[in-house]
């Protein structure tokens, strides 16, 4: 017997069994259908050549709850465990979820099932009267409560401490330490500086955390941390801090990928995470283009800067600006009052050339270099230099080729979903235009929250969330700093 | 250091920073003595001790100054945790503050602040 996911074209097998087991209350095909077809729905069939048994759950978006659609075995094959199997199926899939409950009704003349609901954990909650019709019975809605877990999560790949704690996909606290200041002076994050200040920030981030989430260390049920990719000194801090908490408290330890966790933060912001989706990191680190079909086991990297990140750009031509560190927040407010259009500055990796070996590949350093020559150019002319202009359009430029590229990849993988992540996600105009271009071409854009965008350690609870509820293995404790690891790798074992 | 700290954080448990040469030089009983750690770019990190009182150090030097230390016996510093507790206990009997957990960098972040670039116009 072979169990799999239903879909819309299982359509006529599905009505055969429906009919066939509710002769009287069967669902019409084109409800059947739509169920199948439902992005919110899950249908598992058993086939035994036949589709013999079937079943649905029905999770509604940042509900936190699962409905049980409907369960159903063929004659020939009950008493055989098979609708438990089912249930059992349906339970794991609420689970990995994020449910915090699973409801169901039954018709109460239904003994065999009753106990069966019973057995697995469902109480009684409520009697819904003459809910069946025509043979106007009454319904029995059972509950059964889901322990998601809690997880402490820690990041430190770059310059931000964090400390995030979540109960299965519930935010409950997201406390940050920034060394950014520190850095300013250099014009730049420094590693050594980095890793200094993630050693003092630890231990208080800690305390904001779990007093921000109103719970204590014993309570919590896994650690995560973010083991790569990032700066290696920055990165064994966290990892340091996550195995001596694990340790302390003999819990088991997810040593999860960053880039993934920045795709699966908007999870917390709306309790899941809609898949497939093309994802753009962009930040001081990072300029990532990610095809993500599934958060745990199927990220596909597109392509990524071949030279500076994007934040870099911007850093570095806000000092060729005369502008303080960081350049993002600067040269965007210059830009406010210049005309993107003034300077044609170059899109980087965007001739035809290129774009046949770097189609999703990006390239700031040139782009930086256009903007030095022309202000040095302006300067040794003598010309009055309009630095507005130049922020407008220089910021102009990296917004176009980073969206450009990010739709080419949603129209020719056929993925009608983009999420932005990173710090530079702060940046306003590419907010504008990314919400203008989206939706002229039909494709929703989420962005999270600011909070859940930059680095931060509940993305990295929530990415150990997922990987427990959805019962993966802890890593053991050997894992170390992979500063270049890969977006294909979720957890590290 | 992150590690031990947060071990402590999670068992709500008191934490010592103990400089790991004196506890090395704890477990030894040379009248004389300088402990020698690799510092890396052909540098060592020492410190010296006088009766199993710290005299000197820690700092980075050259090798080429152990030269000074006459009459001392020099040993390649091998440290493990348990020198590290036995050395803590015994102070912290003798009523000694451990209580700093700063790290003790000997050398600063190898970076200079940048002086940026100043357009006007």
């Amino acid at each position: 017997m072979i169990t799999r996911r239903l879909t819309a074209t299982d359509i006529d097998a599905v009505m055969t069994l429906e009919r066939s087991v509710f002769v009287n209350d069967a669902w019409s095909a084109s409800s059947m259908r739509s169920e199948l077809a439902s992005p919110n729905g899950y249908y598992i069939g058993v086939f035994d050549q036949d589709l013999v048994g079937y079943a649905g759950l029905q999770t509604l978006p940042g509900s936190f709850s699962s409905d049980v659609q409907t369960i159903a075995v063929t004659d020939s094959h009950r008493g055989k465990g098979l609708g438990r199997a089912l249930m059992e199926q349906l339970l794991a899939i609420a689970k990995a979820q994020g449910s915090e409950q699973v409801l169901l009704e039954v018709r109460i003349d239904n003994e065999p099932a009753i106990s069966l609901y019973q057995s697995l954990g469902f109480e009684r909650i409520d009697v819904r009267k003459r809910y069946y019709q025509p043979d106007d019975v009454d319904a029995l809605i059972m509950r059964l409560k889901i322990h998601q877990p809690l997880v402490l999560g820690i990041e430190s790949t770059c310059d931000e401490t964090g400390v995030g704690i979540v109960r299965g996909n519930r935010l409950l606290a997201n406390a940050l330490h920034s060394s950014m200041d520190e850095h300013s002076k250099f014009g730049g994050v420094v590693p050594e500086v980095a890793a200094r200040a993630h050693l003092e920030a630890i231990s208080p981030t800690l305390d904001k955390a779990l007093a921000e989430a109103g719970v204590q260390m014993k309570d919590i049920d896994a650690i995560a941390v973010a083991n790569g990719p990032g700066l290696a000194g920055a990165l064994m801090v966290g990892i340091g801090a996550a195995k001596g908490l694990a340790i302390a408290n003999n819990k088991p330890i997810y040593a999860v990928n960053h880039l993934i966790g920045h795709v699966g933060a908007d999870v917390l912001e709306r309790g899941y995470v809609q898949l497939p989706t093309i994802a753009l990191l962009v930040s001081g680190g990072h300029t990532s283009l990610l095809l993500v079909k599934d958060l745990l086991g199927d990220a596909q990297l597109l392509g990524e800067t071949i030279d500076d990140a994007a934040g870099e750009a911007f850093d570095k031509v806000a000092r060729v600006l005369g502008l303080p560190y960081p350049g993002g927040p600067q040269i965007d407010k210059l830009a406010q009052d210049g005309d993107p259009k003034a300077i044609r500055f170059p899109r980087g990796l965007s001739l035809p050339k290129d774009m046949e070996k770097h189609r999703y590949d990006f390239s700031f350093s040139g782009l930086k270099t256009a903007v030095a020559r022309y202000v040095e150019k302006a300067e040794a002319e003598g010309t009055s230099l309009n630095r507005a202009d130049v922020a407008a359009s220089f910021r102009e430029a990296v917004v176009d080729v980073l969206l450009t590229k990010a739709l080419n990849a949603c129209h020719e993988f056929g993925v009608d979903r983009l999420l932005l992540g990173g710090g530079v996600v702060a940046n306003a105009r590419l907010r504008e235009v990314a919400t203008q271009r989206c939706e002229a071409s039909g494709i929703e854009l989420r962005i999270p929250r600011f909070s859940l965008c930059t680095d931060n350690g509940a993305m990295i609870a929530s990415l150990g969330a997922q990987l427990v509820m959805a019962g993966h293995e802890p890593s053991s404790l050997g894992f170390g700093a992979e500063s270049t690891l890969e977006v294909t790798v979720v957890q590290t074992l | 250091m992150a590690a031990g700290i947060a071990f402590a954080n999670a068992l709500k448990l008191p934490s010592f920073g103990v400089m790991v040469l004196d506890a090395v030089a704890f477990s030894l009983t040379f009248e004389k003595l300088v402990l020698t750690a690799d510092a890396k770019r052909r540098e060592l990190f020492v410190a010296s001790y006088l009766d199993g009182k710290r005299e000197f150090g820690p700092e980075v030097i050259q090798p080429g100054d152990l030269e000074k230390f006459v009459g001392y016996e020099v040993v390649a510093s091998k440290a493990d945790a348990g020198m590290v507790g036995l050395y803590a206990l015994d102070q912290i009997a003798k009523g000694q503050d451990l209580s700093d957990l700063s790290a003790l960098y000997l050398r600063s972040p190898d970076v200079s602040p940048s002086p940026g670039k100043k357009v006007t116009g």
